[in-house]
């Protein structure tokens, strides 16, 4: 005997009675077989991370037991023919399990249903980095500088050694702040002003 | 021309630890898509173990976890499920 769990997904806008009875018709598939029910669990309806035969909600069910190969085939097979079994999954949880020491500890209770599936822009920003892998680190010259005018790779740090040429964007800069405050004042001379200072 | 004012390039590097091994509580199975979902890119991608620093035997094992949940559609294959 293994211990296998199954996952299947119905369409999710079943009547009840018919939910209960294609409940029914699975589990009597693995009774039935000399396979014994562990627990089952009713995750009700819950959002699908991608649509399944047009169907963004599925509504999910839970078996745990304890079987043979031959009973976990047959179940699959009425799960595949049948047309509201939208998808299953059913994994081998262990390998020559003792039944009835098995049974006896049987007290779990079935799985409590997930939180819905996570969104997929991620918290951390460490995993944010899209499907590129690593680039390392970028190279610092290009990174929040204040790239005054022109070419900005040889633009300056504001500094006090500088060379004549390359100190002239902060007095371009300079003189533009004073034109912003001047119009206040007199805005026909400020604008005629500003180019004989650079001169 | 280079600038000596110009600062070194650093190399941050933070040591990165398994999350399964530092918690033994944490947990991986196919049935938790929260936990799933910081180790796949937003496309739905399986993140690398050089980036999330997932030892060689979790790493294995978070494959196959997120791979059954796609496949019931707990996790997405891929961002845009089109269909053509």
């Amino acid at each position: 005997m293994r211990e296998y769990e199954t996952v299947y997904l119905l369409k999710p806008d079943l009547p009840s009675d018919q939910l209960s009875t294609l409940k029914e018709k699975f589990t009597q598939t693995i009774t039935k077989g000399e396979g014994h029910m562990l627990s089952q669990g009713d995750w009700g309806k819950r959002k699908l991370a991608y649509d399944l035969k047009k169907n963004r909600y599925g509504h999910y069910i839970y078996l745990q037991y304890l079987s043979t190969g031959p009973i976990v085939s047959n179940l699959e097979r009425l799960l595949k023919l049948d047309d509201s079994v939208l998808k299953f999954l059913t994994v081998k949880l262990a390998d020559k399990v003792d039944v009835e020491e098995r049974l006896k500890n049987l007290g779990e209770a079935p799985l409590a249903p997930e939180e819905p599936a996570p969104s997929r822009a991620q918290e951390s920003p460490q995993y944010r980095r899209g499907d590129r892998g690593d680039r390392g680190d970028r190279p610092y010259r290009d990174r929040d500088r204040d790239r005054g005018e022109g070419d900005h790779r040889s633009s300056p740090r504001p500094s006090a050694e500088r060379s004549p040429s390359e100190s002239k964007p902060k007095e371009k800069e300079a003189s533009k702040e004073a034109s912003k405050e001047v119009p206040k004042e007199a805005p026909t001379e400020a604008p005629k002003e500003t180019p004989k200072e650079e001169a | 021309m280079r600038r000596p004012q110009q600062r070194r390039k650093k190399s941050f590097s933070r040591k990165k630890v398994c999350r399964f091994c530092t918690d033994k509580e944490y947990e991986l199975n196919y049935k938790t898509p929260r936990t799933l979902g910081y180790f796949i890119t937003e496309r739905g991608k399986i993140i690398p173990r050089r980036i999330t620093g997932n030892c060689a035997y979790h790493q294995r094992a978070l494959t196959t976890e997120i791979k059954r949940a796609r496949t019931i559609a707990f996790i997405p294959y891929t961002a845009t499920h089109t269909n053509y």
